[in-house]
This record gives C-alpha cells, structure tokens and sequence, in this order.
C-alpha cells in the first residue's frame, strides 16, 4: 500500500502540471473548449484525495509530519476549496483557475520532489491522536481558503487598476467581473473562516484533553495561536462588514487582503524564533 | 432545368444607409414578395432585408430566369419612385450559384457584415428562412441550402472567436459595465439622451438583462419615443422618464450610467456626482460612460475615488483591439465556409444527380419501347421477348458510362454542373419537362 501510495505521489505534480497548462490555455487563449474543466479538476482530487487516504491507513494520521507532507495538503486543500468557490457551470473562471492550479502545481511539485527523500515515520504518538488530525486539517483548508481569498484579492485589484489606467489587455478581456470576484473572494473567505473556527475549536479540545489545568494558560501565548486567531479575526470581521455594515468593493478587498499580509508576516515570525507549543517533530 | 442558383441584392458595401433603407423589407413585405415571386415564377426563393442588406436568392426552374427580371421585381414590389429605381438598380450585385452559396455562407457567419462578427444576421437569415418555408417558396434545394448556412453560422461560433468582445461602441460601453457588475438584475442603469446610440445602449442594457432603467433626455417626448421603440422589441425592465434636472436625484441609486446627448454643454459636473456618492448606500463602484462628442460628462469626474469613467476614446480603443481579433479569425472561418461549400455540393450532386440518370434512364426506355412496339406484330411472341432481352441489355450497356461519368468525383465547383447538364441538354430532358408544364 505504501508503494501505492508513493507511486501516486511521484505523479501528483504531472496531474497539477496538466490542469496549469489547461487552464493557462484558456486564459490566454480566449474561447478555448472549457468542458474540459470540471472532470479534470475532479480527476486531479479524486487522485489526490487517493494519495491522501492511503498514506493515513498507512502511517496511521494524515499528511502532518513535515513541511512538504503539508504542503502536499495544502495543494488539495486550494483545489478543493477552488472547487467549492468557482466551479460551476455558470461560473467558471478561467483567469483565477491558472492562478490557482499555479499555485497548487508548485507545493505539491515541492511536496513530491522533498518527500520521497525526507518522509520520515511519525514518532510523536500526538499524530495518531483524531482531534489533533481534525485540528491540522482543517486549519491547513482554512490557510488554503484563505490564500484562495487572497489570490480573488488580488486579481481584483489588478484588474481595478487595468481598467482604471484603460488598460485593455489579457487581464481585462479574461479575468472575471470585479463582483464576481468579489463574490468568488468572500465565498473563499466564508470556506476559510468556518475550517479556521473548527480548527480552533479542536486545538481548545485538544489542549482540554491533553494539558491539565495545572499547566496554566500558556498555551494563549503560543505565537501560531495568536496568529491564527488573529487572521481568524480579520476575516470573520471581514464578513461582518460586508454582511452588517454594507462594506463592498476596493475597500474590502483590500481589508481581506491586509488580512493576508498579517498571515504572511506573523508565519515568517513564527517560523523564524520558533514556536515552542506547536512544535511536535 | 433547376440547376442554378441566382443571388441579387445591395448591401452596405456599395450603397449608402439613405438608399438603402429604401428597399428594406419588414417580415409581413417579405412574405407577400415570395408569394407573388412564387405565382410569378413558381421557384424556390429567401429574401434576407436587414440594415446591412436586401438580398433575393433564387433557385429558378428555367433558364431564362435573369438577374435583371429579379432585380425590377424587387423594385416593383416595393413600389419605389423611377429615379431611385434607376439609382438602386445600378448599385446591385449579380451573383450565380457557386459565388451566390459563398455569399450567403459569409453573410451568416458575419464576415461580410459592417461590424465584422455581428450576430444578428444569423438570426435575421433563420426569420427569413421561416418566413420562406411558410410561404412554400424553400423547396428541398433551399431547405438544404439554409441548413448548410445555418452549419456555417453555428460552426462559426463554436470554433472561432469572431463574437468574442464588442464590436461597437454602445456594445462596448455596456461591457464595460458588465466587466464591474456581471449580474445586472439588480442594477440600475440611467441612459441619458434619446437618440440611436442612447436607444441602442438601452437596448443592449435590456438585453442584458437591467433590473431598472431611467431615460433622461431634455425632451420628454423624444424619451417617449426611445421606450416605446424599445418596447417593440422587449420586455421593458422597472422604467421611468426623467428630465434632466431631474438626473441629481436619483445619481445616487445608479451604478451605470450612460451619456449620449447631442448638447454642447457638461451635463454632468464633478460636484454631482461626488454629491451622489455621498448619498450611495454601499461602497460598489459607480460606471460613468460618456459616448457623446462633445463630452457630457466632466472629464474630472474620474478624479473621484470608485468611479470609472469612460469616453468614448477609451472605449474605442476596446473595440479596435476587439475588431482586430475577430480579423484575425477571418481565415478559419474561410475555412468553415469552403468545407461546408463543399459538404453542400456533394448533397446537392446527390440531389441533382439521380433525376438526371433517372430522367435518362427514362428516354432510352422510351425509345426502347417505342421501337420495339412498332415491331411487336412482325415478332413471335418468343422473338419479341428475345429482342425485349436484347435492346434492355444494350441500353444497359449504352448508358453505364455516362452514368459513371456522371457518378465521377468532380474536379472543379462547376464541373459536376457543367457535366449534367451537357447530358440534359444532349438528351433534352427538360424539353420533356416544359412540354409536360405547357400542355
């Protein structure tokens, strides 16, 4: 099972690769064939999803233990979360599905050519354990979602900029509405916020289970919680404003991307002094 | 014999708009030209009239048919005054069979329209085609000759990119808009003026589905007039009718607005929009196209944080990049057209092939039987039937070569033509066929 599985992952990128060439066809290629689209996409998870399910009967917890068996994670969980965001008949948009499958292409190329040489076999006996599976998981959707988010951002504001500035290019002829990508961005914002509150929900629970009180609060302090929790803030504060204070267009893409900023910066911080809570291997 | 295709008619290329709105024809005129075309001349018969064109195709069933009888039919049915006619008559084009299918071929697929990829023809074609077949004037011949056009529209439109992006500057202005709003149900539009570009912008507005649409114009009865052309050809969204002192009131619930005024002055300052923003409820951009020369809306107004605003400069510069991917599409579609010509001739060589051996077929039973009755009473009934036996197989053997030859590939468009009808002439098959009609 675990050649299977190794074999799978040898050609994940290749299945990444081929949606990346599609989907960049399409976009540069205006009225390109886009039926394509959807079984390819659902190809690509269902392999993927494959890889995934057999490595977790086999190492006995998901793809957890290293950088590159996240970044693997984090490939699915963009194209999941992409799938759930924009892939619908009516929907689909071909500029942000290059974007995306770019995205995605380069962890799981990352993933795949790492992993082969550093997969080591889990040790801490934390990685067995359901509620802290649950805990990464979904925080790793909710990062993905949130990326996803910020990718929608972006491609908003540039297309803003072209259209301001009359710039009549690729970016404007192909990209998507400004609304749908707003739309498509507080949707990927919505699927993020909901995994992050599930995964901090679980991290509480698992800190219940396995931390007695004694210990204190420490765990509060953790740089990756307040991070998270933050980022948490920003876009639940996000759909607050669009949802209550009528907030729409540049101005909350630009919140949503702040947002994105914040993660970019505390994750560097983190990762750099370290976090000492969070820290399994 | 129905063997030729004969296609007249004025288009945008040769005559101006003035003229040739003269001879257009509305679906009602174009039925009752078929049906007299039809007691006139008993052929099959489509007669296209949009605003790029008036065109007659017609698949006579004699030779004599000319260009010339069709083009003073057309004229006669319109009922024009002698010194248009005269003007009109010089202006049209004469086109026969093969030249006449590639025509039609490249009107549907829009390359010879003036907004190169226009859409609306295939449409208007089809309506024309319906209108033919209710009439009885589309026969088999132009039954299939429709649907091989209407092949090429579709074809057109699934593998080339010809449609893709405006192709006007009204198209293009509602894009734009589309290009920050893509739903427009819930929007509100206000198109300010009431002449063609405002009507067209309108109309394209609607189409795209608008949730409400104001109409300011400075005369109220011109803005009547714009709703009620609209209300012809669609179901009329949410409306009202402003004037334009009244435009301040209601700046504040647009998100696209449109300006095509013929006025001299700025219709819409700075201070009115920035006035209207403040009053905006959300925090969506708000669309400012101004297609009017002069300008009606004040160039600072793009100054102003979420507003786009667009002249009529800017928009086309989107059109001319737009009409130069669609030319470069022009020669795939060339393509399309020349297989689906092909496709078309070979089903017509089905089509005129087997009357034509059939038709020989049955004057050399004719002769055979002819001959052979003047002989039955100097015959046994045993010799009859030997000689019966014998002259069959003899004209079984006289005619399978030219029925192969017939059957042969063609080596050119007009080959095929050329060979039957030498054999109908050779043979008189249709000297047959007007005797029959005379009698």
């Amino acid at each position: 099972m675990l050649q299977v599985s190794n074999v799978i992952q040898a050609i994940l990128p290749f299945f990444y690769g081929i949606l990346l060439i599609g989907f960049a066809n399409i976009f540069l290629r205006p009225g390109s064939n886009r039926r394509w689209i959807f079984p390819a996409v659902t190809l690509t998870l269902l392999v993927h999803g494959a890889y995934i399910g057999l490595y977790t009967i086999t190492a006995g917890h998901c793809l957890l233990t290293t950088s590159y068996e996240l970044f693997s994670l984090i490939a699915f969980t963009l194209l999941v979360t992409y799938t759930i965001v924009e892939i619908r008949p009516q929907e689909i948009a071909a500029g942000t599905g290059a974007m995306v499958s770019l995205v995605a292409f380069v962890f799981q190329l990352v993933s795949s050519l790492a992993s082969r040489y550093t997969s080591p076999l889990a040790k801490n006996p934390i990685f067995s354990d359901p509620l802290f599976n649950i805990h990464v998981t979904s925080a790793v959707f909710g990062y993905a979602a949130l990326t996803l988010a910020t990718i929608y951002g972006s491609l908003y504001l540039l297309l803003y900029r072209a259209m301001r500035k009359n710039t009549y290019g690729t970016i404007f002829q192909e990209l998507p509405s400004l609304g749908r990508l707003e739309r498509f961005g507080i949707r990927a914002s919505a699927v993020g916020f909901i995994f992050l509150s599930i995964s901090i929900l679980f991290g509480v629970l698992l800190i219940n289970k396995s931390m007695p009180i004694s210990q204190g609060t420490s765990y509060l302090l953790d740089p990756k919680t307040i991070a998270t929790v933050l980022i948490w803030l920003v876009f639940g504060i996000t759909l607050v404003m669009r949802r209550v204070a009528k907030i729409e267009g540049r101005k909350i893409v630009i919140f949503w991307m702040s947002g994105f900023a914040l993660t970019l910066v505390s994750m560097t911080i983190i990762n750099a002094f370290g976090t000492e809570y969070h820290s399994f291997l | 014999m129905p063997s030729k295709l004969i296609a007249i008619g004025i288009s945008h290329h040769a005559v101006p708009v003035e003229l040739r709105e003269k001879l257009t024809f509305s679906p009602m005129e174009i039925r009752t030209v078929l049906e007299r075309l039809k007691e006139a001349i008993s052929d099959e018969a489509l007669l296209v009239s949009t605003c790029n064109r008036t065109e007659l195709y017609v698949r006579p069933s004699h030779d004599e048919l000319s260009s010339d009888y069709l083009i003073d039919f057309l004229l006669e049915a319109k009922g024009l005054p002698g010194d248009i006619r005269v003007e009109l008559k010089s202006k049209f084009s004469r086109l026969s069979y093969c030249d006449a299918i590639i025509h039609l071929f490249e009107v549907i697929a829009g390359i010879d329209s003036q907004i190169l990829g226009d859409q609306q023809i295939f449409a208007q074609i089809k309506e024309s085609f319906r209108i033919a077949e209710e009439t009885g004037a589309a026969g088999t011949f132009m039954t299939k000759f429709a649907h091989a056009a209407f092949r090429v529209a579709k074809r057109t439109r699934a593998e080339t990119d010809l449609a893709l992006g405006a192709g006007t500057i009204s198209y293009a202005a509602v894009e734009f808009a589309r290009k920050v709003y893509d739903d427009f149900r819930n929007r509100t539009a206000l198109v300010i003026g009431a002449g063609e570009t405002a009507e067209l912008s309108a109309s394209y507005l609607i189409e795209k589905k608008i949730g409400t649409l104001f109409v300011a114009n400075r005369t109220k009865e011109h803005t009547d007039i714009l709703l009620a052309n609209l209300a012809k050809e669609n179901a009329l969204p949410k409306h009202k009718a402003l004037s334009l002192d009244e435009i301040s009131s209601i700046l504040h619930s647009v998100d696209i607005v449109i300006s095509s005024t013929g006025s001299d002055s700025i219709i819409l300052h700075k201070q009115d929009v920035e006035n209207a923003l403040a009053l905006r409820k959300n925090a969506e951009p708000l669309v400012i196209i101004d297609i009017a020369v002069p300008r009606d809306i004040d160039p600072a107004v793009s100054e102003l944080p979420n507003v786009f605003l667009k002249d009529i400069d800017d928009l086309s510069t989107i059109v001319n990049q737009n009409l130069e991917k669609r030319k470069a599409e022009i020669p795939k579609i060339k393509e399309i057209i020349s297989e689906e010509f092909e496709n078309f001739l070979e089903l017509f060589t089905k089509l005129e092939i087997g009357p034509t051996i059939a038709g020989l077929r049955e004057r050399f039973e004719e002769i055979r039987r002819e001959e052979l009755e003047q002989h039955r009473s100097k015959l046994t009934s045993e010799q009859f039937e030997q000689f019966d036996n014998m002259t069959r197989k003899m004209m079984n053997r006289l005619l399978h070569t030219p029925t192969i030859m017939l059957k042969e590939p063609r080596t050119t468009k007009d080959d095929l033509q050329a060979r039957i009808e030498v054999v109908r002439m050779l043979f008189a098959l249709d000297e047959e066929k007007k005797e029959e009609k005379h009698s």
